[in-house]
């Protein structure tokens, strides 16, 4: 058996106990909006609103933004819980009877919520915002409205920002591991205790260094991470505004596939970044730290 | 047990131990295949942790090679070829059936997810239940058909029907006996229901405080071991004679000996076969026997 075929049975396993779970929360925001839809008899198109077509991919946009935001939030919210979800139910055992390492384990838990998942959010955001785009534009416009808008531009568009967008999570994932490993980490080692002494630790250090010692270090690292996560995802360069006002709504769409892949380019580049480095070391010693805790356990 | 080019497990002073506290003391022995082996001992004896060591959970000093593999080394290569239960409740609650059989199918390249529909049929489990909503016996049951559906030749279980009522012991021995055990295939039992489990056994295993006291096969347990009931008035001369263990039988006082009794007790009580029960009791309580098998 290939150590391919056993990661993805370990992802599988992953995706059967959770799923529930995580289709409830992409599927929340989305179905909730819908079922507002037709009660909102207020609501009327603003003055200047953008041409239809736009609009359609503002909701693709907003749909991706939303179910994504969520997706990932409850998944980050996860995370510590997960270093010692198997000892506590006990299955840990009968995972260890099997022939697949605990790092294979760890690792395929890791990938599906940190990365996989919100990945899947971000594409159903697509889906539920292009239904959600067409019924606002329905409810605004009239049904006539729907004919009015360049679905081919909106579909291509909407393509190009989700695979930039799923690009994006991936180097999101790499900027955000050591906090994500520390947190679960120390949830592996301190048990429940784990989040709380991380964010007491890191709260009481970081004040102590910058009002006592006049060396604010430890908020310039995570705001480098999170800065470093930010651009990663969307707008690496900061010219989306120059390519909208330069161009305007029209030529938006045509231009807006060559800037995404140089978007992705430039938050490729800012990969070089020490803060990167470091904090992949450290989030590579936080996994050591979970795997030993696992050993143990058995 | 005898000798054999084909052992499945060889052990050679294998030692283990959780910092000061030796679990497992220089065990050496062999486990050839087509045996269905006990291993006995009482709680803390070092059961669970030769088993664990056995699968490349703890490891020791000395040698222990299994299925010819170094457990701790080659562990992953060592479970494609080998079942083991660790204990009872530990399948995840929150599976479905089905959904062991596919995770099992992906995981254990010599598991067959139609055997174990198979031996499924044997139990009152259907594809579709939760763990969560199945009994303790049919948990087990449940398991056991999983791990029976792995093409292995090594079975390792520790502890496998605690706390299981007496039918759902005997189902789930008989499935093991029908559907698993066909004369190459070796099976190692670690249990306190020594009784249940003696007619099964082809070998026995006793630790004592992670020694082995005992390692033989039920034929040689025979011919090796004597128990004599004799009446009350015997049991001055009885004692004399150092048994291993003085004990009652159906009402009558009996002396376990190691080996034959003295002739001149012969006609002071009648001979019979001790049961596994009565030999561990008597192993792991004197401690003079302790001695001379480390």
């Amino acid at each position: 058996m290939t150590t391919t075929k056993r990661f993805s049975t370990l992802m599988q396993r992953e995706w059967m106990q959770h799923r529930i779970g995580w289709l409830v929360v992409m599927a929340i925001m989305p179905v909730l909006m819908l079922c507002a839809l037709p009660f909102d008899n207020a609501a009327k198109l603003p003055p200047h609103a953008p041409p239809p077509t736009i609009f359609a991919l503002l909701g693709v946009a907003i749909g991706m933004l939303v179910v994504w935001g969520l997706s990932w939030a409850v998944a980050m919210f996860q995370m510590p819980g997960l270093a010692r979800r198997d000892q506590q139910d006990r299955s840990i055992e009968f995972w260890m009877s099997l022939p697949a390492s605990h790092t294979e384990s760890v690792a395929a838990t890791v990938l599906m919520h940190a990365l996989l998942i919100p990945m899947l959010a971000l594409a159903v955001g697509a889906a539920a915002g292009l239904v959600l785009g067409a019924g606002v534009l329905v409810k605004l416009t009239g049904i006539g409205a729907l004919g009015s808008v360049s679905w081919g531009a909106v579909l291509s568009a909407g393509l190009v920002g989700l695979l930039r967008l799923s690009f994006g999570m991936l180097l999101l994932t790499l900027w955000m591991a050591p906090l994500f490993m520390l947190l679960m980490a120390a949830s592996a080692w301190l048990k429940r205790w784990g989040t709380p002494v991380f964010i007491g630790a890191i709260i009481i250090i970081g004040n102590v260094l910058d009002k006592f010692y006049d060396n604010p270090i430890v908020w310039r690292l995570m705001s480098a991470q999170f800065e470093g996560g930010r651009k990663a995802m969307f707008d690496a360069a900061n010219t989306l505004k120059n390519l909208k006002d330069e161009s305007g709504f029209d030529n938006f769409l045509s231009q807006f596939p060559g800037w995404a892949l140089q978007d992705a380019g430039a938050a490729v580049q800012q990969l070089a970044s020490p803060h990167l480095v470091g904090g992949l070391v450290v989030a590579a010693g936080c996994f050591a730290l979970v795997i030993l805790n696992r050993k143990r356990a058995t | 047990m005898n000798n054999d080019n084909n052992n499945l497990i060889e052990a050679s002073g294998f030692t283990l131990r959780y910092g000061r506290k030796t679990a497992v003391d220089n065990l050496t022995f062999h486990v050839p295949k087509g045996r269905v082996v006990g291993l006995l001992g009482h709680n803390g004896a070092g059961k669970t942790s030769l088993m664990k060591a056995m699968v490349g959970l703890h490891g020791g000093t000395g040698s222990l090679k299994v299925l010819g593999l170094d457990p701790m080394a080659q562990r992953a290569e060592l479970l494609e070829s080998m079942s083991y239960i660790p204990d009872v409740a530990v399948l995840p609650r929150w599976a479905r059936v089905h959904e062991l059989i596919t995770l099992m199918s992906g995981l254990q390249p010599k598991f067959s997810a139609e055997r174990a529909r198979k031996l499924l049929k044997r139990t009152s489990v259907t594809e579709n239940d939760k763990v969560k909503s199945l009994s303790k016996g049919m948990v087990t049951q449940l398991h056991l058909a999983l791990i029976a559906a792995i093409d292995s030749k090594l079975m390792i279980l520790d502890e496998p029907t605690l706390g299981l009522d007496v039918m759902s012991r005997k189902s789930f021995y008989e499935m093991l006996i029908d559907e698993w055990c066909d004369g190459e295939r070796s099976v190692i039992i670690s249990t306190h229901q020594v009784e249940e489990i003696e007619s099964l056994l082809s070998d026995v295993m006793m630790l004592d405080e992670g020694k082995l006291v005992l390692n033989l096969s039920l034929e040689e347990m025979d011919s090796r071991f004597v128990a004599l009931a004799h009446d009350p008035a015997a049991a001055d001369a009885v004692a004399d004679a150092h048994p291993l263990l003085r004990y009652r039988q159906q009402g009558r006082p009996a002396a376990l000996f190691d080996g034959a009794p003295p002739a001149h007790l012969d006609g002071l009580g009648q001979r019979f076969r001790p049961s596994l029960v009565d030999l561990f009791m008597a192993l792991t309580r004197k401690p003079e026997m302790q001695r001379q098998q480390a």
